[in-house]
């Protein structure tokens, strides 16, 4: 018996979950029935639900999920200890996506300014490194402590325009990043 | 034997595992509490606890020498046991146990103290008979000597800390050019890290494997081997998995280094536990290493291969006692393997988590030995290294360890920070380990974290992910909001009252 | 035959929406109707002057265009009642003439009078240049309306598209801005000018865009990645709030929290004082599951603030962010945090006050730009507040900043502190080198010396025991422990009143 999971937005229940690299999963969630995934009924059930983690059944294997994060319709979900992130998104959200992205000439380099005037302890990339968003670039020291700064986007390392030991001002240019679609 | 008191001057699993020992053969088990690690577990299983107290200036207990000494002393103690890592190869750290009158549990001071110079160690072992890795005789004092050694031996070669391993102070260096800047730069890095910049070359061997053999002695002179580990899944020099006995040894290359091994404890004179660590090149050639005078962490494997509990032995033998068996009684049953389950995200070039462990949960499995420091809600912080647990499985051939380990760990449950778990079923599906082919740049060359991602796992993500997204706005879309109404409506009651 | 022209109507409508969803849709945008049906509970929105139509003028637009580019009404969220209007981009490029702005004004003041949230769905050119003076004389009303409502309903614009020139005014003048990413844009003056005065290229989305306002100018509160979420965070964010200053606060039924998590919290506080940690994770332990709702999340980052329940009733949680400058507060913060106090204080939402701050940030930028004034901001808001405010010192409480974080003498209720807290007119370092100073250069060990003076410092100065001992603190409490407290003294504190004497309004430094 799968748990009746209502969602009145629209009376629709389908969702677009979208994986950072671009693979989608259509996900339809009916009343009272199995889900629908990628245009397949799949025999999955919930057996427990506490707090963020779900135990699904599925084809005689348990499978437990927890979720890590969310912030608005982005979620980081760990299944069997591997991490996973989806942004879910509605039919127009998904169809406003990808008129967006084709029309867009987002800006190629990203800029990381220094936010507080400090000393470079660390630089943990290189040029040409690929970073992921949210890995750390550099180590900036000030008022004592230790301000690790990281990426905001997934983007090539294009430039580092400072050394270990050096004293920056605020917004001072630290490093550039290439940004990378998709 | 009367009860001793015995000292462990460590912590996490390590400390629960020879508390365990200690209490079996009817000891007194007496551990430090660090301000650091106050809620640790292991301080629940010990029969007397020390608190340490350090400031937050101090050095942390268990790498306080004299600290540990005086507190030793002042409570009685008899015998300390100084664990695996800290303080355990730091010669003087033996030296002032024994000058305070303790008994230390590992072998004779100045076993630790040449054992720890990467030099003496290979020259003992040449004078011995054993292999060496083609280099320099002892250590390098200039450029010059290092490029005349280098014409002698050719490239690649490695260049080595003489004071300490880890990786550091250690160069790659392809070909002549790189010689002279990379030769400075491991000198400082080398003097940074141990106090001391001296290098030695050796010739690199590019697809190595790393093999080790167990040797137990004691101090009248007997001394035998437990067979071989092989630890050759590593990262950054840091070992991962160990498997005993080693896939990659014939029985008979078994028994001729297990002899080998033995030839240079005996020529030392050496008692205690202690590893003979082999580096084994593409023709299967194995050269000595170098020689650990510590229990290492990887012992388990070859507890469950002998039978022994080599922790029992290291405390028989400090307190004088003989060995009753010789190296014919020594057996070899089946095969063990060990996943060493580290705090680090493989999916993220294994950067170490911090956080709360919210769950921790092992199957039942009867093969399955299980080293365990932490509990449901330790912090895992940056201040101890980041291993949990050990997992340890023990079948009859190595096929079957290897599915029983796999059962393991997919049953397995670790909620709260993010583990090597995945990473370890990838490692054990995969050919190159199966085929026993694996080498110590396999996580380097032939790892990715993609290989971690599984469709099905995938899938149920995206549903979790859905479910959760359409649950959440079960509230917003109007359910689970009311207004608690008193009898007057409040704003009509303010406008009458103007 | 009115009858025929009733059918006519409908039928026009329903083609003139038709265009519309084509037009919008192709931006990747939602009609103006298509956003009102999302954002209300279903079948609920009642359409208010639907078939007005714009004035004539030499320019006029074409006949029959009713409505004129905006939608007004009122629909239940929540099954309250909620005001709203929305414009629409497909007429005329949603510029607002005199019809359009009176229907808003028209809109606004019945809201006033009834006591309800209004919610502005801007997508917008701005003023119709055709209508000349009469538009911004319409726009001139529905400011007034803005200030007049101010304080009594909730206010919330969300932009939706473009909002230039006079038409931003409306929403800086409302509670919170919500932003739709890549499709909306705030600015005064747009790029053309900019480029035509000053010779500078910037594009709409650099200039004026989401993350411009969100991180940058802090002008909007919130940005969402596409219309649909955009809209259900407008229902989240009433989820909090009363429909008017008078009416209570709504509560949740749904009270779930994280029981075993609780424990934590006494082991979250790292040893060493300079480490930083993220006070969202202390934050979302107290309170109710996934109840948190962060408002401005990425500008001045050094101080949290957002809502949030306690046992399913609201409250407004003010935190420093260790994890970000080391949690001190600045310009920025300053600003952001007296603001949300205030919201909170015109709509009786109570506060809670998270402390770990080192002070204000030092430098010669802070000072030119006022960080005496904007300091002093958030002093106001705070003494101000009438609402129950109760405040838990977390670790660092040093100097001016332990005084405007709502402290006992400035009209904090109750005071709380964990066993690391430091409270202290500066942090041992600095402390022990002036008043030791003698001692320290005429030392041998000065090093030693000076550690063991910290020491002492920590343990008989800087307690809050000591605070505790004065009465400033009203009790040391165990963290894991620090929810059940707040409960309760959120209870003790519920019908608070506090009467002053009768002014106009005071002058808090702008």
């Amino acid at each position: 018996m799968a748990t009746r999971y209502i969602y009145k937005r629209d009376a629709s229940r389908l969702f677009i979950a979208l994986s950072e690299q671009g693979k989608k999963f259509k996900i339809y969630l009916p009343q009272d029935a199995y889900p629908i995934i990628n245009n397949e009924e799949k025999e999955i059930t919930i057996l427990e639900h506490k707090y963020d983690n779900f135990c699904f059944l599925w084809n005689g294997k348990k499978y437990f999920t927890h979720i890590k994060s969310k912030d608005q319709n982005k979620y980081r979900v760990i299944v069997n200890g591997v991490e996973f992130f989806f942004s879910i998104e509605s039919i127009s959200s998904y169809l406003r996506r990808r008129m967006l992205e084709e029309s867009s000439d987002s800006k190629k380099t990203v800029s990381i300014q220094a936010p507080i005037p400090g000393k470079i302890t660390n630089i943990f990339v290189a040029e040409g490194d690929l970073v992921n968003e949210g890995e750390p670039l550099f180590n900036l020291e000030a008022m004592k402590m230790q301000n690790e700064i990281t990426s905001p986007i997934t983007g090539i390392v294009k430039s580092i325009h400072v050394k270990v030991g050096d004293n920056v001002i605020k917004e001072q240019l630290i490093l550039e990043l290439s940004n990378i679609n998709e | 034997m009367e009860a001793k008191k015995i000292l462990i001057a460590n912590r996490g699993e390590i400390a629960l595992r020879i508390i365990r020992t200690i209490k079996k053969l009817g000891h007194v088990a007496v551990v430090f509490r660090s301000n650091r690690d106050k809620d640790a577990p292991y301080l629940e299983e010990a029969d007397e606890i020390i608190d340490a107290n350090e400031s937050l200036q101090d050095k942390v207990i268990f790498l306080d020498a004299d600290k540990i000494v005086e507190l030793a002393k002042t409570h009685n103690i008899d015998m300390i046991h100084p664990g695996y890592g800290f303080l355990s190869e730091n010669p003087d750290f033996a030296r002032k146990c024994i000058e305070a009158g303790l008994i230390f549990i590992g072998p004779h001071p100045d076993h630790i103290y040449q054992m720890g110079i990467k030099t003496i160690a290979k020259e003992i072992a040449e004078k011995v008979g054993l292999p060496l890795v083609p280099g320099s005789k002892g250590v390098v004092k200039t450029i010059d000597e290092a490029k005349k050694i280098a014409r002698k031996i050719g490239y690649p070669l490695l260049l080595k800390a003489a004071g300490g391993g880890g990786g550091r102070g250690m160069r790659v260096v392809e070909n002549a050019d790189q010689l002279e800047r990379y030769f400075n730069a491991a000198t400082l890095e080398a003097l940074n890290a141990f106090g001391n910049g001296d290098l030695f070359i050796e010739k690199y061997i590019e697809n190595p494997k790393h093999i080790e053999v167990q040797i137990l002695g004691d101090q009248h002179g007997n001394v035998v081997h437990l067979w071989e580990r092989e630890c050759s899944l590593q990262r950054k020099h840091q070992k991962l998995l160990e498997e005993a006995p080693s896939p990659s040894l014939t029985d008979r290359k078994r028994s001729s280094l297990g002899k080998l091994a033995v030839k240079f404890a005996k020529a030392l004179g050496y008692y205690s536990t202690g590893t003979i660590e082999f580096i084994m090149d593409e023709k299967k050639n194995l050269y000595f290493m170098e020689m650990n005078t510590r229990l290492q962490v990887e012992h388990p494997v070859t507890e469950e291969i002998t039978g022994l509990d080599l922790v029992e032995w290291q405390i028989r033998i400090a307190l004088g006692e003989k060995l009753p068996f010789k190296q014919k009684d020594i057996p070899l049953n089946g095969w063990a393997i060990e996943c060493r389950i580290n705090a680090e995200d493989p999916q993220n070039r294994f950067s170490p988590e911090t956080g709360f462990i919210e769950s921790i949960r092992f199957p039942y499995h009867p093969q399955l030995r299980i080293e365990s420091g932490v509990t449901d809600g330790t912090y895992i912080s940056t201040n101890f290294d980041s291993m949990l647990a050990k997992l340890i499985v023990h079948e009859k051939n190595r096929k079957k360890a290897i599915e029983s380990m796999l059962k393991v760990l997919e049953e397995t449950r670790i909620t709260g920070i993010k583990t090597l778990v995945p990473f370890f079923k990838v490692v054990l599906s995969h050919p190159d380990f199966v085929k026993g082919t694996y080498t110590t740049h396999w996580i380097e060359n032939v790892f990715q974290h993609e290989m971690l991602i599984r469709p099905e796992d995938e899938m149920i993500a995206a549903l979790a992910a859905s479910i959760a997204y359409a649950m959440e706005y079960l509230p917003i879309a109007g359910e689970n909001i009311h207004i608690q109404q008193d009898n007057i409506n409040f704003w009509v009651l303010n406008k009458r009252l103007r | 035959m009115f009858f025929d022209k009733l059918l006519e109507r409908k039928k026009w409508l329903e083609e003139k929406e038709k265009t519309a969803i084509q037009k919008q849709h192709v931006k990747g945008k939602f009609t103006a109707r298509e956003r009102l049906h999302i954002l209300f509970d279903e079948g609920t929105f009642f359409e208010i002057g639907t078939f007005v139509e714009p004035i004539q003028t030499e320019f006029s637009s074409k006949q029959g265009d009713f409505g004129d580019g905006v939608i007004t009404g009122r629909g239940l969220i929540h099954g309250k009642s909620v005001f709203a209007f929305a414009q629409d981009f497909t007429v005329l490029g949603g510029s607002l003439g005199e019809a359009h702005g009176m229907k808003i004004a028209r809109i606004q003041e019945m809201a006033l009078q009834l006591g309800a949230p209004i919610i502005g769905l801007i997508d917008s050119g701005g003023a119709r240049i055709q209508e000349g003076i009469r538009s911004l004389a319409a726009y001139a009303r529905i400011f007034r309306n803005n200030v007049r409502s101010s304080g009594i309903i909730p206010q919330i614009s969300v932009i939706m598209g473009p909002a230039a020139g006079g038409a931003v005014y409306s929403p800086a003048l409302t509670d919170f801005i919500f932003m739709v990413n890549k499709t909306s844009y705030m600015f005064l003056t747009g790029p053309d000018v900019i480029k035509e005065v000053l010779n500078e290229e910037i594009s709409m989305e650099d200039l004026g865009g989401g993350p411009v306002h969100t991180s940058k100018s802090g002008v909007a509160h919130f940005l969402y990645d596409d219309e649909e979420n955009a809209l259900l965070g407008v229902r989240k964010l009433l989820s909090y709030l009363p429909p008017n200053n008078f009416d209570p606060l709504p509560v949740s039924k749904n009270v779930e929290f994280y029981e075993n998590h609780q424990e934590f919290l006494n082991k979250i506080i790292p040893d060493d004082p300079n480490k930083g940690y993220d006070v969202k994770d202390i934050i979302n332990i107290i309170v109710d599951k996934d109840s948190f709702f962060e408002v401005q999340p990425n500008y001045a980052q050094n101080l949290v603030v957002g809502f949030a329940r306690l046992n399913g009733k609201p409250i407004g949680i003010v935190a420093n962010q260790p994890k970000v400058l080391a949690g001190v507060l600045d310009i920025k913060a300053s600003h952001k945090g007296a603001r949300f106090v205030r919201f909170c204080d015109a709509f009786n939402i109570p506060l809670l006050i998270l402390e770990d701050v080192p002070g204000f940030l030092p430098g010669v930028d802070q000072e030119y730009n006022g960080i005496i004034r904007e300091g002093a901001k958030l002093l106001y808001a705070f003494c101000e507040a009438s609402v129950p405010k109760v405040t838990v010192i977390l670790r660092k409480s040093y100097g001016g900043a332990y005084i405007v974080m709502s402290s006992k003498n400035t009209g904090g209720d109750f005071n709380f502190a964990w066993p690391t807290a430091e409270i202290a007119v500066m942090g041992p370092e600095g402390a022990v080198k002036i008043v030791h100073k003698k001692e320290l250069t005429s030392a041998e060990n000065p090093e030693q010396l000076k550690a063991q003076l910290i020491e002492k410092y920590k343990r008989e100065i800087a307690t809050p025991f000591k605070g505790e001992a004065l009465g400033l603190i009203d009790e040391v409490i165990m963290p894991s422990e620090t929810r059940r407290v707040l409960i309760t003294a959120f209870e003790i504190l519920q019908n608070k009143q506090i009467s002053l004497p009768k002014r106009k309004h005071g002058n808090i430094p702008l």
